[in-house]
């Protein structure tokens, strides 16, 4: 494939995947994924968890991966660019658009409701984050098993670390990241 | 301008290369730098980008990154910001890469170190949750509205879908209150 065609193929699953990187995954596998295409269903898997084990935004990662797989260097930067290329006009008008109407009645009211949805949405990230980090699954189903004791202390720590001193949120990061790396393989 | 344009870049390249899962996993650590250090943005901007990034297509994290650049330093600064979101993924995930074939995930300190750090980033997306709260819902309204918004996204609706809802509903309930002011005004006038 041509790094061209990887960039145009890249801004089309930009523009299409509403609601964050996890809608990246079938989109590619419509794609890239089974016989006669670039990479074999286990081969996609091991990137997908790669991808998400791996610091940084998951939509970012895969890209960058299967640009890569695609074409070297330039095939992971043809894909990445193209991934966030259309976020650029679009994410960056929404704002522009904010700012420049802030004051008008109506976009008053517009604001309000959004604020409302969002504070909405952030507490059921809480809810997911911990139901991937406090919550132990077993398997290929992802059946609940049990509570992860280690899992539930760290976000204890974290929360109280960060509500109640001043420390910065890259430490405690890097804290529950070395808490984890010694309590998780002895408690589970 | 040119110190913003770097405050932009480096932060959300901080925030690319230490915070796992992306999305509003990296919300604690907007909020400490821009709301609570540098004052460049308020509690309630910080939702509006929230509300953005859900709702325009794209990788959340590269939408926060533009709609917060857009706002602090404009196009200049969604470009830093972006390029600075997406350096530290595109640098690893290329190493990584190159060794695909030595590399196992399988590792249990690799795992575990993982796992921590979800927990751990679940702990501080709980305190910026809290913070919010507080903030948003003020009322009997609000706090009905955001308990239904949230049981409609726990049973699968679309992120994008609730913000929309959402806007419709305080565009409404706006409108009331303005006629239920005029109303009582009117009244009282008589």
């Amino acid at each position: 494939m041509t790094i061209l065609l990887l960039f145009v193929n890249f801004c089309k699953f930009g523009l299409l995947c509403f609601g964050g990187g996890y809608m990246l995954i079938p989109l590619l596998t419509a794609e890239f994924v089974g016989p006669g295409k670039l990479l074999t269903p286990e081969r996609f898997g091991n990137l997908i968890s790669i991808s998400q084990l791996t610091p940084g935004p998951v939509g970012i990662n895969t890209a960058t991966f299967v640009g890569y797989i695609s074409g070297n260097f330039w095939g992971s930067l043809a894909a990445t660019a193209g991934l966030v290329f259309p976020t650029l006009f679009l994410a960056g008008l929404a704002m522009k658009f904010i700012i420049r109407y802030r004051e008008h009645p109506l976009m008053k009211s517009i604001l309000y409701g959004a604020r409302l949805g969002a504070a909405a949405l952030v507490v059921y990230a809480v809810l997911i984050f911990m139901q991937l980090s406090v919550l132990k699954r077993s398997g290929e189903s992802g059946t609940f098993t049990g509570v992860s004791c280690s899992g539930l202390l760290i976000m204890v720590i974290s929360f109280l670390l960060v509500k109640f001193s001043k420390i910065q949120t890259t430490w405690v990061i890097l804290l529950s990241g070395l808490l984890g790396a010694i309590l998780i393989p002895l408690l589970g | 301008m040119l110190y913003r344009l770097w405050l932009l870049f480096f932060t959300f390249a901080r925030i690319a290369a230490l915070v796992l899962g992306g999305g509003l996993a990296m919300l604690p650590v907007i909020e400490e730098t821009f709301v609570n250090k540098k004052k460049l943005l308020t509690a309630e901007e910080l939702l509006d980008v929230v509300a953005i990034t859900q709702t325009v297509p794209g990788i959340i994290a590269a939408n926060a990154a533009v709609s917060i650049g857009m706002k602090i330093a404009g196009f200049a600064g969604a470009l830093a910001a972006l390029a600075g979101a997406v350096l530290p993924s595109f640098v690893i995930i290329l190493i990584i890469a190159m060794l695909f074939p030595a590399l196992s995930p399988d590792n249990v300190y690799y795992l575990g170190a993982f796992a921590g750090i979800r927990a751990g980033v679940t702990g501080l997306i709980a305190a910026t949750a809290l913070k919010i709260g507080k903030k948003t819902l003020t009322g009997r309204f609000e706090v009905i509205a955001a308990a239904i918004l949230l049981a409609a996204a726990l049973y699968g609706v679309n992120p994008g879908f609730i913000i929309v809802t959402a806007v419709v509903s305080g565009v409404i309930y706006c409108r009331i209150c303005a006629w239920r002011v005029a109303k009582a005004g009117n009244g009282g006038g008589k």
